[in-house]
């Protein structure tokens, strides 16, 4: 089997996200981005703060902060402590309702055409062979679930897709229009009402590790 | 545990390709000009573009090019800069017509506040109308500085006069 992780992503939900202090100066003057980070392409607005940067993407909207990380790094984890940490221990009276921690990841089998077969093998279930034929080679199959796992509720996402035009920059091998299966992780926890909340979101936020090795351990069980 | 928020991630790594670029080149209806009117300042009003915007709005509701609708924008404030923001909102509002996200040209219109400003063109999308995706993902589009080029290269490939 052939995997590749595309992309982590961190979300802080929030009702009224105070958009209009989000700027470069305040963003150098608690530190939380360097100088360097923000000297791309930033999007400044009255609703949305766009901040790429070479490692990752910081976004703000009125109800949700989210920084995405194409590519593992090795301060990825630190580096989300310190934006999303940061920003949530300077705003601590923002009304965070939820966090989410996502990891998301393609994976097909080694033989391209065996793509349906082994598909079918993974998730196709008595009930979806109710009401589609067996012998159907056309068909495509996925799954959800969820558990209660690491203090956080885990949403694990399969479907069938197709991998676009840049997929070999993922997998060599790989090329526009294969078939895959997107396996996404998303775990969760609404923030509880308490007198302090921060400290929850900061401590959900140091899950990131733990749940990103429990999401590749995942992955590679999926067999062939 | 049961939760009640989505914390999935709003995707910002969309690929942009060829089919992306068509996009752009898809006609979106503008048929609310009455939208524009309340929105934009009298200079804008009062030149020979606007007056072309609304015929073709009134001509038999046709539809025009959001680009057209932009360029005419900013070549009534001579010196436009098109900022990031007004290509990917705009480029955005072209994709999301495209693909039925939004199905009628009132939903389009009112989406579309054009504030014209001295030395640039904003499109800002009114927060109160949009979906709350619409609006993330009109935002969020991080179109690679290939594609964002193309696009200001079109704008710019039009005639322009800088003595209007």
């Amino acid at each position: 089997m052939k995997t590749a992780f595309t992309n982590s992503t961190i979300v802080i939900v929030a009702n009224d996200v105070n958009i209009s202090i989000l700027k470069p100066p305040w963003f150098t003057k608690t530190g939380f981005f360097r100088e360097n980070e923000l000297q791309g392409n930033v999007i400044i607005s009255p609703v949305v703060v766009q901040i790429p940067t070479e490692n990752f993407q910081f976004m703000a909207v009125p109800n949700r902060f989210q920084m995405t990380i194409p590519k593992l790094y090795s301060d990825a984890k630190s580096d989300v402590n310190r934006i999303l940490g940061g920003i949530v221990k300077t705003l601590p009276h923002t009304p965070y309702t939820a966090v989410g921690l996502n990891f998301n990841y393609l994976a097909s089998p080694e033989a391209e055409d065996a793509f349906g077969p082994w598909d079918r093998k993974l998730f196709s279930s008595e009930f979806t062979n109710q009401v589609q034929s067996p012998k159907d080679s056309n068909a495509r199959f996925g799954s959800y679930f969820s558990f209660d796992v690491l203090g956080l509720r885990l949403k694990i996402d399969i479907k069938p897709t197709k991998g676009q035009s840049r997929i070999a920059d993922l997998y060599e091998s790989w090329h526009g229009g294969q078939e895959l299966i997107a396996v996404n992780f998303n775990f969760h926890s609404d923030v509880p009402k308490m007198e302090t909340p921060v400290d929850y979101i900061l401590c959900t936020l140091n899950k990131w590790d733990e749940a990103l090795s429990l999401s590749n351990k995942i992955v590679e069980s999926i067999s062939d | 545990m049961t939760d009640t928020v989505d914390t999935n991630p709003i995707p910002l790594d969309e690929p942009v390709d060829e089919g992306f670029i068509k996009i752009l080149e898809h006609e979106a209806h503008y048929s609310d000009i009455s939208i524009l009117e309340e929105t934009t300042s009298s200079d804008f009003l009062e030149t020979d573009e606007y007056s072309h915007l609304k015929r073709l709005t009134y001509d038999t509701r046709k539809p025009i090019h959001l680009l057209e609708l932009l360029s005419i924008g900013a070549r009534s404030f001579t010196r436009s800069l098109i900022t990031g923001l007004a290509a990917t909102q705009m480029i955005n509002l072209a994709r999301l017509s495209s693909r039925n996200q939004l199905t009628t040209a009132i939903d389009v219109a009112p989406l579309i506040n054009i504030l014209l400003e001295k030395q640039s063109c904003i499109v800002s999308v009114s927060p109160d109308l949009i979906m709350p995706r619409a609006q993330v993902q009109a935002s969020s589009l991080l179109a690679p500085s290939g594609a964002y080029l193309t696009w200001v290269e079109m704008l710019e490939e039009d005639s322009y006069d800088e003595e209007q």
